[in-house]
């Protein structure tokens, strides 16, 4: 048995001597680390443990190992066992009673005036806006008869819509957050009542209390503190409320105010910077995250990927940019980059200063020990070369965690190599006075507890929960006689107020916001107020005595000649913030400290603790969506939890290691958290992921089957709220933190050891019989890339031949060619003019961004089933994101691999069904009838994918009492709700190809659109819910059956030199499948990854 | 005299009917339920009290109205709709304006509450069946509804089971008919005016391209 399998069976295998685990544990030897960087790729820690014992490995099973015990209820007496037969039999009788009956009454209920545009049944967009942190993100609702279903982005918006490919239909992305914010429309844990000290009020007492207030406000003591926010309409509210004496108080708790001090600092003024990727041949990301924590994600997702598109006639190596990521966390950013640098956040200052001299911007460089080690010289001479020669044709983008001076630096920097004008603008900032957040918050603290605060208004947010703890806000606040706090939930910090009232969703309210380039964007809302609520602006409205609706509020910024147009587009036109001419000012940056100068090693004590945004609740703030709590954090695949990440080496000398349980000491504050050893972090480098350990948040938050922990009972949230070591000092990192092992252990649910598959391997039909040594030896892996340069060397690359495994004409023609595969399968004939449905995913420009899982769930109606479950490999998602690593655990590469339904032409899984549940349609779809399906789960046995879910547990129970009943609103009418004990998976959104076909055909045999009936519909007119939300334009589906298509173009046509950059996965099985993957095309400088070093394949 | 009781005799041809009985009973039962259960015993005929006593034989036969003037949108989306109440009051502002029965109509229409109307036909949640696609691939509504034209009181004409709607996906041609005839009623009578012509499904077959899927996911999505 290895040290891997130890650990792993440690927690859950009851059958085993308790104290011969528990010795075992407490002494176990860490999983061992390879020294020298594997070739291969690899899928987790565990794997590359587990892999000399990979039969028994975890990382080889179906299920977890325990899993085919019976639930955790009362034991099951002989007793019981009869009065549940009894039951059962019961049930049976009047099951088969009822089913001579007729289905259930329904009614039909019409509307009495149909307005104009509604069709029954029918769906329809509406543009709005979700906003994040201050910053609005152009949306597109589809509304069902007047409740909205989906979120999408709005492709007409002009900052980050419009989309990659000229070829294509315009499109835009949307991520995670966006997608997943209608589930709190219809989350009845939404606060649903005012409360005034702690007990229900009604409005109207609230109004009247703001008419007391009204005359107060110029005595000085009322003030607000609201969360960021972009709206014009609240600006103009805002300085009415000053006019009177109310000081404004701004506060996020993931902030991009050192930008914004960065630029007083450099210039003089407050400027934003924003680069046109599209224009840079060389990108450098320092410190952050350009394509999901940047609001200004979607676009640089858009145009980073512009220069690395496929189109399937051209590889366009030349032209491709190159992205070097210098980062402490691994980021998507990192995951994407050509060259990735590992190093603290607390180092972003000497190696912009050491990045500065060597471009001889003047700087000197700092005599810190780092620069000196081997692989960062290295990187930082060939980078510093590369900016030299692309001067004109580079940018430089720091991230939110890098301090003030870094920021100013980079300015500094992108002055030197041209970039202002050329590949960044810096727009003017309208807004030139605000204190920046930590700052702001600060006073307004002190004021508080000085006793000048007599009323607090809080519109949004949660200070109580999020503010740094060294304020002790939640103390303030005690001094505090009236606070009111407005929010969605009734949270951390509605407690702690005298008076709470209910905030309108966004779907809810008039409102407007500003996209990251400064353009007005409106929000229109979908459905009134499902309990009431209020806007951030009809609340202050109210407050000065101005009984105007939001509708009217918004309005009135605008012409009554365009409203309409602007409402139906969902901004306003040229309002984007100009771009300004600044100039730098050279001002006297810090010199490096002490802790700077020192070498990448790190004594306990002495660690970098950083602050790290959640990708399932951003700062907290999505604490009860639990779509976003169970879609696997991108780099981590982590889920339902917030944790503390240690790179191997780090965990190695320190002693921890995945699932201990931590003491993370930074002064003299504490937290504990679970450690996760997240390959690839820097090393000596903590990062803490905020927005965990939400103690009033609703049921999902606090519900038994999320927080269920055998080993940690008296922890009854998700998550660990790390906050409590966040201090304004060190409100992005802190130096001289140290570790400790509790002792105890936390389970940290991970996705990324389930659904494993290996090429060569005999997984199938539930024999875990490791490798087949012919197919072992012909077997590729899974993910294939290539470098530009391979390319450019070898024109006639090809990511797989197409009749290396199988060859139908040459194995029913050619008596010389030995006989390979001789298939089983009776082959489809699909007859010419029918549809061939095909999907083809590029890994090339895929960031791992999880937008694709959350819209699949949106739109098909896949269940969340909870940590427990997870824990016990039951997720649903259909579409998940492999995750493959490459080289050493300490400095790995990265590729992320999304996995769905492959729609086998000769499936597998169509082959078990005893009674004919799945099976293949006329157009080569794996169909599958949930009516039909009686669970044998053989199908999913016989997937060599592991893409079939089985609903083990009647998921969707909770949404039948009185209580959840409104969660059903949010279901899409066109996907059928699948029971308990019933096989699903992708389809390829089948409901959206059946009714683009219905359309496109009723169209042409009206004759109101041209064309043949059963002709070619055109490309892009049918979109799966994962393409469309994709920023990247990663996945594109089509007919293969159109050989104009792109979807045809991406899987079969060669470039001109006979290239052929798809391939698929598990080719010996010869399972042909329908999904091919691009082969990710890297970019790598040949002074820093010599050709030869990189064969583009194994 | 001994106090036993002896059997006449005619009983003992009775014995052979009770064997019989007791043979047949269960049979005859098994053949009751099987029939009992159909879609064809329990489904067909099913007609169900309506807020209003609206009846298709009066308008859409009496008067000749054709389908399409309250189902807007049977041509254009999944769903007929059943027509909201200003369709209604169109006419019956001015034409039987105080008729008691009309009173629920009148009332949705000043108050603007919907009438709620019990679905006659009425398929599984998890079958995805679209007008648009059938009625413009020219499959008349008699062919699922019937003689909606003769109902009084609606009610269900056909089983509208998968066996029923796969027969005619695999073979439409005998349902087929001129595009412009498809809210005709009794277009199979030759008597009826227009009524088929010979060879129409066939011509149409071909000139409409028709091409009923028969895969799951056709419906069941």
């Amino acid at each position: 048995m290895s040290a891997k399998d130890h650990d792993h069976d440690h927690d859950h295998d009851h059958h085993d001597h308790d104290d011969h685990h528990h010795h075992h544990h407490d002494d176990a030897p860490l999983a061992p680390i390879p020294a020298t960087p594997m070739t291969g790729y690899w899928k987790s820690l565990n794997e590359i443990a587990g892999a000399a014992d990979w039969q028994t490995s975890p990382t080889n099973r179906e299920f977890r190992p325990g899993s085919d015990k019976p639930p955790e209820l009362d034991p099951m007496s002989r007793r019981n066992f009869f009065h549940l037969m009894g039951a059962s039999a019961g049930v049976v009788g009047l099951g088969v009673a009822a089913s001579a009956c007729r289905y259930d009454k329904e009614e039909i209920v019409p509307l009495a005036r149909r307005p104009e545009d509604q069709t029954p049944g029918q769906t329809l967009q509406y543009a709005t806006v979700f906003d994040l942190g201050g910053v609005a993100h152009p949306m597109l609702a589809t509304s069902f008869e007047g409740r909205p279903i989906k979120l999408d982005g709005n492709p007409e918006h002009p900052f980050s819509g419009g989309g990659i490919n000229p070829l294509t239909k315009r499109r835009a992305g949307s991520h995670t957050f966006a997608q997943a914010s209608i589930l709190h429309l219809y989350d009845p844990d939404r606060s649903q009542n005012v409360q005034a000290g702690g007990k229900g009020a009604s409005l109207d007492s609230f109004k009247v209390a703001l008419g007391d207030l009204r005359k107060n406000l110029a005595s000085g003591s009322v003030r607000v503190l609201a969360e960021a926010h972009s709206s014009p309409t609240l600006a103009g509210l805002r300085a009415q409320l000053a006019q009177q004496g109310v000081r404004w108080h701004e506060y996020e708790a993931i902030s991009w105010d050192n930008e914004r001090e960065g630029m007083k600092l450099a210039f003089g003024k407050v400027v934003r910077p924003l680069a046109k990727l599209d224009k840079c041949s060389t990108i450098v990301s320092l410190d952050g995250d350009l394509f999901f924590e940047h609001p200004a994600a979607m676009r640089y997702s858009r145009d980073y990927a512009k220069s690395r598109r496929r189109d399937g006639t051209s590889l366009l190596p030349g032209e491709m940019n190159r992205l070097y990521a210098i980062e402490s966390i691994f980021s998507n950013t990192g995951a994407v980059a050509d060259h990735r640098l590992p190093l603290r956040s607390e180092l972003g200052l000497p190696f912009a200063m050491a990045l500065d001299a060597a471009l001889g911007g003047g700087g000197v460089t700092p005599p810190a020990e780092f620069l000196k080690e081997d692989k960062v010289s290295k990187f930082l001479a060939a980078l510093a070369e590369e900016l030299k020669a692309n001067t004109g044709k580079a940018v430089v983008i720091a991230g939110r965690r890098q301090p003030a001076e870094v920021h100013a630096l980079v300015a500094k920097i992108n002055q030197t190599i041209g970039a202002p004008g050329a590949t960044l603008d810096y727009l003017t900032d309208p807004e030139q006075t605000r204190e920046s957040h930590v700052a702001s918050l600060a006073a307004l603290t002190k004021d508080m507890r000085d006793g000048h605060v007599q009323t607090l208004l809080i519109l949004g947010g949660n200070p109580v929960y999020d503010a740094p703890v060294d304020l002790d806000f939640t103390g303030a606040l005690a001094k505090v006689p009236t606070s009111i706090h407005l929010s969605e939930y009734a949270d951390e910090t509605s407690e702690k107020t005298t008076w709470h009232v209910p905030k309108a969703h966004y779907l809810e309210a008039w409102g407007d916001a500003a996209t990251w380039d400064g353009m007005i964007t409106l929000a229109q809302p979908l459905i009134a107020p499902l309990w009431g609520g209020l806007s951030s602006m009809e609340l202050i409205a109210l407050l000065l005595g101005n009984d105007q609706t939001g509708y009217e509020l918004v309005k009135g910024q605008h012409s009554d000649k365009d409203w309409r147009k602007l409402i139906h587009d969902g901004f306003v036109p040229n309002t984007a913030w100009p771009v300004d001419n600044v100039s730098y000012q050279s001002p006297n940056l810090p010199a490096a400290t002490p802790s700077q100068l020192t070498g990448s090693k790190r004594p306990n004590g002495q660690l970098e603790v950083s602050f790290h945004m959640s990708s399932a609740t951003y700062d907290g703030r999505f604490g009860n969506n639990a779509w976003l709590w169970e879609t696997p954090d991108f780099m981590t695949k982590a889920v339902w939890d917030t944790y503390a990440l240690v790179s191997p080496e780090t965990a190695t000398t320190l002693g921890v290691e995945n699932d201990t349980m931590i003491t993370v000491t930074l002064g003299d504050k504490k937290v504990d958290v679970p450690c996760y050893t997240m390959p690839g972090q820097a090393r000596y480098s903590i990062a803490l992921v905020l927005g965990g350990g939400r103690t009033r948040s609703g049921h999902v938050a606090t519900h038994p089957k999320n927080v269920y922990d055998d080993q940690w009972t008296e922890h009854r949230v998700v998550g660990w709220d790390v906050n409590k070591v966040r201090t304004v000092a060190g409100f992005n990192y802190a130096i001289g933190g140290s570790i400790a092992a509790t002792g105890k252990k936390h389970e940290i649910a991970s996705v990324q050891d389930h659904w494993s598959y290996e090429p060569g391997s005999s997984t199938m039909m539930g024999y875990h019989g490791g490798f087949e040594p012919e197919v072992e030896r012909r077997s590729r892996e899974n993910v294939v890339t290539v470098t530009a340069a391979e390319l450019r060397k070898n024109p006639g690359w090809r990511a797989q031949e197409p009749d290396e495994y199988w060859d139908d004409t040459k194995e029913a023609h050619d008596e010389n060619t030995p006989p390979r595969h001789l298939s089983l399968f009776e082959e489809h004939v699909y007859p010419k003019g029918t549809h061939r449905w095909g999907m083809a995913i590029d890994l090339g420009t895929c960031t791992g961004c999880n937008a694709c899982m959350i819209a699949c769930q949106s739109e098909n109606n896949v269940p969340v089933v909870g940590r427990r479950e997870v824990i016990q490999y039951r997720e649903m998602h259909w579409i998940r994101i492999d995750r493959y690593f490459q080289g050493s655990p300490d400095d790995p590469q990265l590729v992320h691999q999304p996995v769905a339904c492959q729609q086998c032409e000769n499936a597998p899984c169509e082959q078990v069904c005893p009674v004919g549940a799945t099976s293949h349609s006329e157009e080569g779809l794996n169909d599958m009838a949930y009516n039909r399906c009686i669970g044998t789960r053989y199908c999913a046995n016989n997937c060599p994918y592991k893409v079939r879910r089985f609903n083990f547990l009647d998921w969707n129970a909770e949404f039948r009492t009185a209580r959840e009943k409104v969660r059903r609103l949010l279901f899409n009418p066109d996907v059928t709700v699948r029971m308990r004990g019933v096989m699903e998976k992708c389809t390829y959104c089948v409901q959206r190809i059946q009714n683009g076909k219905i359309k496109a055909k009723a169209e042409r045999r009206s004759g109101q659109a041209p064309g043949e009936v059963q002709g070619v519909i055109a490309d892009g007119t049918i979109e799966t819910a994962c393409q469309e939300a994709c920023p990247t334009e990663a996945i594109t589906f089509g007919d293969l059956a159109d050989t104009d298509s792109r979807v045809y173009k991406l899987h079969e046509a060669h470039g001109a030199e006979g290239d052929l950059l798809s391939f698929e996965l598990l080719p010996d099985r010869y399972t042909k499948p329908r999904t091919r993957y691009i082969a990710r095309v890297r970019n790598p400088n040949p002074k820093l990854e010599p050709a030869s070093a990189n064969g583009g394949e194994r | 005299m001994s106090s036993r009781f002896i059997f006449p005799e005619w009983t003992e041809t009775l014995k052979k009917w009770i064997n019989l009985l007791a043979l047949g009973a269960p049979v005859y039962l098994i053949v009751l339920i099987a029939y009992g259960v159909t879609p064809e015993a329990i489904r067909i005929g099913y007609q169900p009290d309506q807020p209003v006593p609206y009846s298709h034989a009066l308008h859409a036969g009496e008067l000749g109205i054709d389908c399409r003037y309250c189902h807007t949108t049977v041509e254009r989306a999944a769903k007929a709709a059943v027509p909201p109440a200003t369709t209604c009051m169109n006419c019956h502002s001015v034409v039987k304006a105080d008729s008691d029965l009309l009173a629920p109509i009148r009332e949705a229409y000043a108050e603007n509450q919907a009438v709620r109307w019990t679905r006659v036909h009425d398929l599984p949640d998890y079958v995805y069946f679209n007008h648009m696609a059938h009625v413009n691939a020219a499959i008349g509504c008699e062919d699922c509804h019937g003689r909606i034209d003769q109902e009084v009181k609606v009610f269900q004409a056909k089983p509208l089971t998968m066996e029923w709607c796969i027969n005619c996906h695999k073979n439409p041609t005998p349902y087929l008919r001129d595009p412009q005839n498809v809210t005709k009623m009794g277009y199979d009578d030759p008597k009826s005016v227009p009524h088929r012509a010979p060879n129409e499904g066939e011509d149409i077959f071909r000139k409409n391209a028709i091409h009923p899927p028969t895969a799951c996911s056709t419906c069941h999505r």
